[in-house]
């Protein structure tokens, strides 16, 4: 059985909304600043296609907690170490 | 033995010559035969070293003559995706750029399989530098699927997957930063483990996302694979990022048969959005194994994998490109146009963008965790579809490239991002005899579990004994 997906789709409302996340002249400048050889077409190219999940990404990161830091599993790894201490007092 | 050795499972070869049943040699042979057979039509191998293979097993086999006890892998020949590091020896990662280039010290995963007598018949054919999902190569040539030919191997693991269906070798090392072990173990009928981000070395492996990487075995049965992480998983010195949690037996879990009780969650949204017919038969027939033997089917609506896919793929791009930023300065036009390309993409972002790729991570697991709803594991598709055309996929550097990759890899790179341990496993054949697998997905360092249900599942199916022609 096939289920419609209700999860928002990575493309923003308007192409314009990529364009502010990655406009062209500021790919450019990356590369420059990279010291990159930068082919025609390709800072336009990176905007359309980057642009668009970087745009979804920036609003998600907006909502990040001020005290968030960098990490992979604080969250498990403090249930590991619960559920270790329960053991333990089990024993 | 009447029938051909190589043909066997790794731990029933490993077996064979521990007890004298077969000598190493007689199995090293067994493999370059079909090596010699079948490289012509798959390209499995960027480089076959015959010879020291078969100086290695005439070792093992004087040794064991001699009354010395042989490590678990014994003689057994294994081979290997072209990234893992053997000190004098090339390495090319794949890539022109490195063609010739050799390598200083040893992988901690080779030492490890060294260390337990496996053999090492050569280097195997990848993606360049591991950044391509399909199994193209426009410097080595392009690897190919042996239940067909004319499709994609899937990649960036793509002479691994293609050895061992053929059964050129009995396992091969694979790397996975987005779905590069799963998603070849999905088109070539194979079982891939992607463990936990940290429970393998990755020290002297090539860098492609230091946060996402991860080592893992590509075999044809699931007690190989387990077998295989159980030597290779564990803490490293040399590999500050390698965990120091237990490693608990897999080989033990994958053959205990017991899943009763346990709880499977099925997140329909997403993962079955764009599955292709035959493939969602498949997958509701394993599901109804799972279902007989008393394992509680729930289902599970996903976080948005959208929002995450987007952070992992800043997150690649940008550690990517700081690792290419020199051979982008200097010498950009021995990539390949996809790849370059791909490469440039990281250029283009910020260090804030990366680092609150990084800062959310922990909110995606738990949500990811949390959605989950108390179920032990997620079964869940691996790709669409099965394994497509080499030429419909020859997509290069082309527009529409970026929508190709995104394709193949959207079921697997969130589960990078997450860094969560997930296993392809073989759910049979579809209509013109392609493979299709599941993946299932565990918690945190959950690997033994994802053996017990994937060994419990082979019982009841084994994928593995149709054999390619």
């Amino acid at each position: 059985m096939k289920h419609k997906s209700k999860v928002v789709a990575l493309q923003p409302a308007s192409p314009a909304k990529a364009a502010v996340a990655l406009p062209p002249p500021l790919v450019a400048a990356m590369f420059g600043e990279a010291g990159v050889a930068l082919r025609a077409g390709r800072p336009e190219t990176i905007s359309a296609t980057l642009g668009p999940a970087v745009t979804r990404f920036r609003a998600l990161a907006r909502k990040l907690p001020f005290e968030r830091e960098p990490g992979l599993f604080p969250v498990p790894v403090a249930e590991l170490l619960k559920n270790r201490k329960k053991k333990k007092a089990r024993a | 033995m009447s029938q051909d050795p190589a043909l066997l499972g790794l731990v029933e070869a490993a077996r064979a010559v521990a007890q004298g049943k077969l000598t190493a040699q007689a199995l090293t042979e067994a493999c370059l035969a079909r090596v010699e057979a079948w490289q012509p039509r798959l390209n499995a191998f960027i480089r076959l070293e015959a010879e020291a293979a078969i100086k290695a097993a005439k070792a093992a086999d004087r040794a064991r003559k001699r009354g010395v006890k042989g490590g678990p892998l014994a003689g057994v020949p294994l081979a290997h995706k072209d990234m893992y590091y053997r000190a004098g020896r090339e390495t090319s990662c794949g890539s022109a750029i490195r063609r010739h280039w050799k390598a200083t010290e040893t992988a901690t995963a080779l030492q490890r399989l060294d260390a337990a007598g496996a053999l090492d018949l050569g280097r195997l054919n990848m993606a360049e530098f591991a950044f391509g999902p399909t199994g193209h190569n426009y410097h080595y040539g392009h690897a190919r699927n042996p239940w067909n030919t004319d499709r994609i191997t899937g990649g960036s693991s793509s002479g691994s997957a293609a050895a061992v269906a053929a059964r050129l070798v009995f396992g091969a090392l694979g790397s996975d930063t987005g779905g590069s072990i799963r998603q070849p173990a999905h088109f070539c009928g194979l079982v891939g483990m992607k463990p936990t981000w940290g429970r393998v070395s990755r020290a002297a492996c090539m860098p492609l996302s230091y946060s996402l990487d991860t080592v893992g075995p590509l075999t044809r049965r699931v007690e190989d694979s387990a077998l295989l992480l159980n030597l290779l998983a564990g803490a490293d010195p040399r590999d500050p990022t390698a965990s120091m949690a237990p490693v608990e037996d897999y080989l033990r879990a994958a053959r205990s048969g017991a899943v009763r009780g346990l709880k499977l969650a099925v997140p329909r949204r997403y993962f079955w959005d764009k599955l292709n017919k035959p493939s969602a038969a498949l997958l509701e027939q394993a599901l109804g194994v799972f279902a007989k033997f008393g394992v509680r089917i729930i289902e599970m609506t996903p976080p948005d994998m959208d929002a995450i896919t987007a952070a992992a793929n800043v997150i690649v791009s940008a550690e990517a490109a700081a690792l290419h930023g020199n051979w982008l300065r200097t010498r950009p036009n021995l990539y390949s146009d996809q790849v370059r390309a791909r490469l440039e993409n990281g250029l283009a972002l910020s260090a804030i963008d990366y680092i609150d790729a990084q800062r959310w991570r922990s909110d995606a697991i738990t949500g990811f965790l949390k959605a989950m709803n108390g179920a032990d594991a997620v079964f869940a598709p691996v790709g669409d579809r099965p394994a497509p055309t080499i030429e419909e996929t020859d997509v290069a550097g082309r527009p529409e490239a970026g929508k190709t990759i995104a394709a193949l890899t959207r079921l697997t790179r969130p589960i990078n991002y997450l860094g969560l341990p997930a296993m392809t496993v073989p759910a049979g054949f579809v209509r013109g005899g392609l493979p299709v697998g599941f993946q299932l997905i565990g918690r945190p360092f959950g690997e033994a579990l994802l053996y017990r249900l994937a060994g419990a599942f082979e019982m009841k199916v084994p994928a593995h004994e149709r054999v390619p022609v």
